[in-house]
């Protein structure tokens, strides 16, 4: 089908999101479908234009269930397909998914994080979607969930997860956050490793007169059941061959920062001050957040005082390292649900670790010191804004406006979460 | 693409006990397998029509089968070609990356009333829209069957519910949809009628509209062509105590359902001539 061989632009800037597009194209994309949404916009457009130059096809459908549903049609038909999309579009994309899931058909999301609660809370860059990527949809199954944390990672673990979704016949998630969409960095040389792909018999625009396929579905409730086993041991299967993680100053640390995706280079700068200072820590990143690689991080924390889990979220991988340190050493949390925690931030906390100390969470003045309700705290803005209504609705009715507004505001508290 | 009717082979007949099959150069795609639908139910005749006629025009190869989610799911049983089953209300969707993947191929969505214009509402008028190249074939049975015979998006005033014991109520739920007056106006849609299967002439005709849609697809004519076919759901039009034969409830589609949808073609391409309904 291909036109012409797609090469990826080595050596040039590229963004985050053009990277999973550049992944999705060097391991050969044949259908994309998606629905616009920020940040995913700008891999919409890269591919848009890109997929058709090599022979495939793009669609931009209804709604993000009609391009899952459609990536879907495209992977039953052998070929390979991706869709992506951000927060409320995964919610809604999480319909096909464990649809494809149960109906073993290979295909590719890109997740592109931020910090909605529903669509409440703003596009900031955050990790919150991980627990939801993991556990997506009805049923009782996991999709292989890669986090990469530099651009040049990013294309490359898209262009293998398609290889792991061919593999074991499931769809493969790659998950970044909003931050790293939108970050730039020169692409570096990579290689994606040769794999034995299994045939895929399956599909559906195969010969009838060898064997009639049929894609998920004219099982017995008997062959419903043996599905959630196969799914079960290929997931067992993924474990030992597809969890993959790295470590950066671990030989001699006494103390473990476990970070993954864009929190893990943040991290990374802070166990080099650290290390200056003498605080013998090292740095642990999962690459795969289903396998997590909960072997070689238990193996560590036998070896270390203590272990800090540091993510943009409330502590959705805590879960899965508190079971992998399974209790051989004390494991802290250090966490805001949106943007990035700077580095200077944890590297104190890496100094009261050391210190033996229990970290200071980040509170919301951390995250926002400067932007609070500004006609609260700082009078001349209070008056700027009262002189401003009072134009439109007199003396008494701005006052009477602005108090009920701050009344709101009052009520309105925001909790310190694990501050007292 | 092949020239419609004309160059399509007559059916052939083997001589008495000589099992199709084994003679025919054509794959014959009617598996056997006794169905799970009601007695009476008109999905059999639908599917009648479709083996018949994949059969007949040899086309059991080419044909690959996107399914939702309700009683039609269970063609699959009936109809041996490729299948892929989409979750309920997604075949729409489905059918769009299959037939995109495998241009060559002639994609047949089959879905119930709650499947295509219920939940799958928007895949279907976005795929009409986008000027997709399959065909639909819908089952409109002016209930939920397969969950026991709730009121659907096409269900008329008089189809007693279980959810509208009494009927549909227009104060809460306004008025059934006319899925063929919906679509016919895209300009993606080359070929929308509404048939029935209450009777011998109907499933002629309803035959003759399936076969038109497949003809004009096989002409290379790209679009989506959709066929309406009002079928009973006998066993399960149960509110309010009423009860259905199959005989009473193709009457009352005749009688009742009839005169809230306009049988016959909407949309024809140019030089087919019209097929003629009562």
């Amino acid at each position: 089908m291909s036109a012409q061989p797609f090469a990826p632009p080595i050596g040039k800037p590229t963004m985050g999101a053009h990277a999973m597009g550049i992944g999705a194209m060097v391991a050969g994309l044949d259908y994309f479908a998606g629905y616009p949404i920020t940040p995913q916009t700008e891999l919409l457009e890269y591919v848009a234009e890109a997929l058709p130059e090599h022979g495939g096809v793009f669609q931009q459908l209804g709604d993000e269930i009609s391009s899952v549903m459609a990536v879907f049609g495209a992977a039953a038909c052998g070929k390979r397909a991706m869709t992506a999309s951000v927060g409320p579009g995964l919610t809604l994309m999480i319909d096909g998914l464990t649809n494809a899931a149960g109906a073993e058909t290979p295909m590719v999301l890109g997740a592109l994080t931020r910090a909605h609660v529903g669509v409440s809370g703003g596009l900031y860059p955050a990790q919150s979607d991980i627990r939801m990527l993991r556990g997506l949809g009805n049923g009782d199954y996991q999709l292989p969930l890669f986090a990469p944390s530099t651009i040049t990672e990013t294309v490359q673990l898209t262009a293998e997860a398609f290889d792991v979704a061919d593999l074991y016949s499931i769809p493969a998630v790659v998950c970044i956050d909003g931050k790293m969409a939108n970050m730039i960095e020169t692409l570096q040389p990579f290689e994606v490793p040769e794999r034995d792909l299994p045939d895929k018999t399956w599909a559906l625009d195969r010969s009838l007169r060898e064997k009639r396929r049929v894609v998920g579905a004219a099982r017995t409730p008997e062959l419903d059941t043996m599905v959630c086993y196969e799914i079960q041991h290929k997931l067992e299967r993924m474990r030992v061959e597809e969890t993959r993680w790295d470590s950066f100053r671990c030989d001699d640390a006494e103390f473990v920062v476990v970070a993954y995706g864009i929190m893990a280079r943040i991290a990374k700068e802070a166990v080099r001050s650290a290390r200056e200072e003498g605080i013998k820590v090292g740095l642990f990143r999962p690459v795969t957040l289903f396998p997590f690689p909960e072997a070689p991080l238990g193996e560590l924390a036998s070896q270390v005082r203590e272990v800090l889990t540091v993510e943009i979220n409330f502590g959705q991988v805590l879960t899965d390292v508190r079971l992998a340190v399974a209790g051989r050493c004390p494991v802290q949390f250090f966490g805001q649900p949106a943007l990035a925690i700077p580095a200077r931030a944890l590297l104190e906390a890496i100094r009261q670790m050391a210190a033996g100390q229990p970290v200071e969470p980040r509170g919301f003045h951390d995250v926002h010191p400067t932007a609070f309700h500004l006609a609260d705290t700082h009078p001349p803005a209070r008056k700027q804004m009262l002189d401003q209504l009072a134009a439109r609705r007199g003396q008494e009715g701005a006052q009477a406006m602005l108090d009920n507004l701050l009344g709101i505001r009052k009520n309105t508290v925001i909790p310190e979460v694990g501050r007292d | 693409m092949t020239e419609p009717a004309a160059r399509v082979p007559e059916r052939y007949t083997p001589p008495e006990g000589v099992e199709a099959r084994k003679i025919s150069p054509q794959l014959d795609v009617h598996t056997g397998l006794p169905s799970s639908w009601c007695p009476g139910c008109g999905h059999g005749s639908v599917s009648q029509i479709l083996c018949d006629l994949v059969t007949e025009l040899d086309l059991a190869e080419k044909t690959i089968l996107a399914l939702g989610v309700g009683c039609g799911s269970t063609i699959a049983a009936q109809m041996e070609v490729n299948t892929v089953l989409s979750p309920h209300g997604r075949a729409s969707d489905t059918a769009t990356g299959v037939s995109r993947m495998a241009p060559d191929r002639i994609v047949v969505q089959y879905s119930g009333d709650g499947d295509a214009c219920g939940i799958g509402l928007a895949g279907l008028m976005h795929a009409c829209n986008r000027r997709e190249n399959f065909i639909v074939v819908i089952y409109n049975n002016n209930a939920y069957g397969m969950t026991g015979g709730q009121m659907g998006p096409t269900t008329t005033k008089e189809v007693p519910t279980t959810t509208f014991q009494g009927g549909r109520d227009e104060e809460v739920m306004g008025y059934p949809m006319d899925i063929i007056k919906t679509l016919a106006h895209f300009p993606g849609v080359v070929y929308a009628g509404r048939c029935a299967l209450t009777s011998g002439v109907r499933y002629r005709e309803a035959s003759r509209m399936i076969r038109r849609a497949f003809e004009i697809h096989l002409a290379g004519i790209k679009g989506m062509k959709v066929i309406d076919c009002l079928g009973n759901c006998n066993v399960n039009w149960k509110g309010g105590g009423v009860t259905f034969t199959p005989e009473s409830s193709n009457q009352f589609i005749e009688d009742q359902i009839m005169k809230y949808f306009e049988m016959g073609e909407a949309t024809v391409p140019d030089g087919y001539p019209p097929i003629r309904v009562r």
